[in-house]
C-alpha cells in the first residue's frame, strides 16, 4: 500500500469522525477515507463489465463528488452505500453512453435499440449489499491474507497457484493451505450475510 | 481418527471446489452422510461463498490510482455555495428513437416497434426514458431516469404525468432518479419534475406505436 496509515487506523474512525476531519482540511482523514472505500468503488464498473480504465475514471469522479459534497453528509451518515450509489450512477452513465455510439454505429438499428440490462430488480440492490459486506469484511483482513483471496476468487484474471505464489513471493505449494487459513479468518470476520 | 478443525475446514474447502482426487471426494462424500450440523452449516457456508465468487468481482485499485485520489482533496477548492434560486425549465428532446429509424429510411409499423427511447437535456439535468409497447394489455410502460449535470445534486424528485394539461399518474424517482409508469395507453403525454429546487417541463411525448 502506498499510504502510511494502518489498517488499524482505517477502521477505527467512524464515517461520521472521518467526514467532519475532512471538512476541518485533515488530509490524513481524506486518505483513510480513500483507502477505506477504492476497492469497493472501483469494483463497481468492473462488475458491470466495464473496463480497468473505465473503473479508474468512476473511481475519480466519484471521490471527487464525494468531497464536493462533504458538507451535505447528515450526521451518522454511511459512506459506503453512498459511495456505492455514485459509482453505480456512473457506471450506468457511461454504460448509456457505449451503447448508444453502438446505435449509431450499428445497422441493425432495431436490434440495437432494445435494452438489456435490468438495473431496478431486488437481485440486483442484493447483489450490491453483498459486495459492500464483502468488502468490509476485507477491509479487516490482513494485507497478505486479502491479497491472495482477491486473487484467487474475485479477480477477472482467474489466477492460478502458480501465479498467486509468484505475486505473494511464496511457494506454490503453500498457497492451497494459506488460502483455507486465510478463508476461515475472512469467515469469522464476515459474521452473517446481509 | 479426528481431524483438527484447520485441515477439516481445507479438506472441506477442496470438496467444495472440486479439488479432491476422484478417490478422495468420494470417501469424503460417505463421511459426511453422517456430518454433525457444525459441518453441514460450514459446506453450506463454503457452497455459497463459491456461489458470490462466480457472480463477483473485488479488484483493488492499481497503486497509481492512490495519488491521484489523494490529490482530489488538495487540487480542488471548496467554495462557498451560494443559495439555489427555485428554477423552471422546459426539457429539449435531443433523441427520440422512433424518429431516428424514420431518418434513417427504415419503414417502421406497428407491429415491429415495440419500443421508443426519448433523451431531453436541460441546463440542470438530462432525463432518459425508455417505453415499451405491451401487446398483450394493449398498453405502454414507461421507464424513466434523471441525471443532473451536476452530480452532487439530488435526484430524487416528484415525477407528474399528465395528458391535456390534466395530471393522471404520479411517482417519485428513487435515489438513483429512476422513474416508471405502467399501463398508459398510447397517446401524447407531458411529464412535471419537481424537487424544491426545479420543475423541469417535458412536454409532447409521444407514447405511442
Amino acid at each position: 500500500m502506498s499510504s502510511n496509515i494502518s489498517d488499524k487506523e482505517t477502521n477505527a474512525q467512524s464515517d461520521d469522525d472521518l467526514i467532519q476531519a475532512c471538512r476541518q482540511g485533515d488530509i490524513r482523514a481524506w486518505q483513510t477515507v480513500v483507502n477505506k472505500y477504492k476497492r469497493l468503488v472501483f469494483s463497481i464498473p468492473l462488475n458491470y463489465g466495464l473496463s480497468y480504465e473505465d473503473a479508474a475514471d468512476i473511481t475519480q469522479i466519484t471521490f471527487t463528488i464525494m468531497f464536493e459534497s462533504l458538507d451535505r453528509f447528515y450526521a451518522n451518515a454511511r459512506l459506503a452505500p453512498w459511495l456505492a450509489t455514485v459509482a453505480r450512477r456512473h457506471s450506468w452513465r457511461l454504460m448509456e453512453h457505449y451503447r448508444r455510439e453502438s446505435i449509431k454505429e450499428d445497422a441493425d438499428l432495431a436490434q440495437n435499440l432494445i435494452t438489456e440490462i435490468d438495473l431496478t430488480s431486488k437481485k440486483e440492490m442484493e447483489n450490491w449489499a453483498l459486495l459492500e459486506w464483502l468488502d468490509q469484511g476485507f477491509s479487516q483482513l490482513d494485507e497478505r491474507c486479502g491479497k491472495l483471496l482477491l486473487y484467487l476468487y474475485f479477480s477477472p484474471e482467474n489466477y492460478t497457484y502458480a501465479e498467486v505464489a509468484a505475486k505473494l513471493k511464496m511457494p506454490t505449494s503453500s498457497v492451497g493451505p494459506i488460502r483455507a487459513r486465510c478463508l476461515k479468518r475472512l469467515k469469522k470476520l464476515l459474521g452473517k450475510e446481509p | 481418527m479426528k481431524k483438527k478443525n484447520g485441515q477439516e475446514f481445507e479438506q472441506l474447502l477442496n470438496w467444495v471446489e472440486g479439488r479432491l482426487s476422484d478417490v478422495e471426494a468420494e470417501e469424503l462424500g460417505a463421511q459426511l452422510e453422517t456430518a454433525g450440523e457444525d459441518t453441514n452449516a460450514l459446506i453450506e457456508w463454503l457452497q455459497k461463498f463459491q456461489h458470490i465468487t462466480e457472480k463477483h468481482l473485488l479488484v483493488t485499485p492499481p497503486d497509481h490510482l492512490d495519488e491521484k485520489l489523494y490529490s482530489i482533496f488538495t487540487k480542488h477548492t471548496k467554495t462557498t455555495q451560494h443559495p439555489r434560486f427555485f428554477q423552471r425549465l422546459i426539457a429539449a428532446l435531443t433523441f427520440d428513437s422512433y424518429q431516428h429509424l424514420t431518418a434513417a429510411g427504415i419503414r417502421a409499423s406497428a407491429t415491429t416497434i415495440l419500443e421508443r427511447q426519448f433523451m431531453y437535456s436541460t441546463d440542470l439535468a438530462e432525463i432518459t426514458v425508455d417505453s415499451q409497447w405491451n401487446a398483450q394489455e394493449k398498453s405502454v410502460d414507461m421507464n424513466g431516469q434523471v441525471f443532473p449535470l451536476n452530480d452532487a445534486d439530488e435526484t430524487i424528485c416528484l415525477v407528474e404525468l399528465q395528458k391535456n394539461k390534466i395530471p393522471i399518474k404520479r411517482t417519485s424517482t428513487d435515489l438513483l432518479g429512476k422513474f416508471n409508469f405502467t399501463s398508459l395507453a398510447p397517446d401524447i403525454y407531458d411529464i412535471i419534475l419537481s424537487s424544491d429546487q426545479f420543475e423541469i417541463i417535458i412536454t409532447g411525448m409521444e407514447l405511442q406505436f
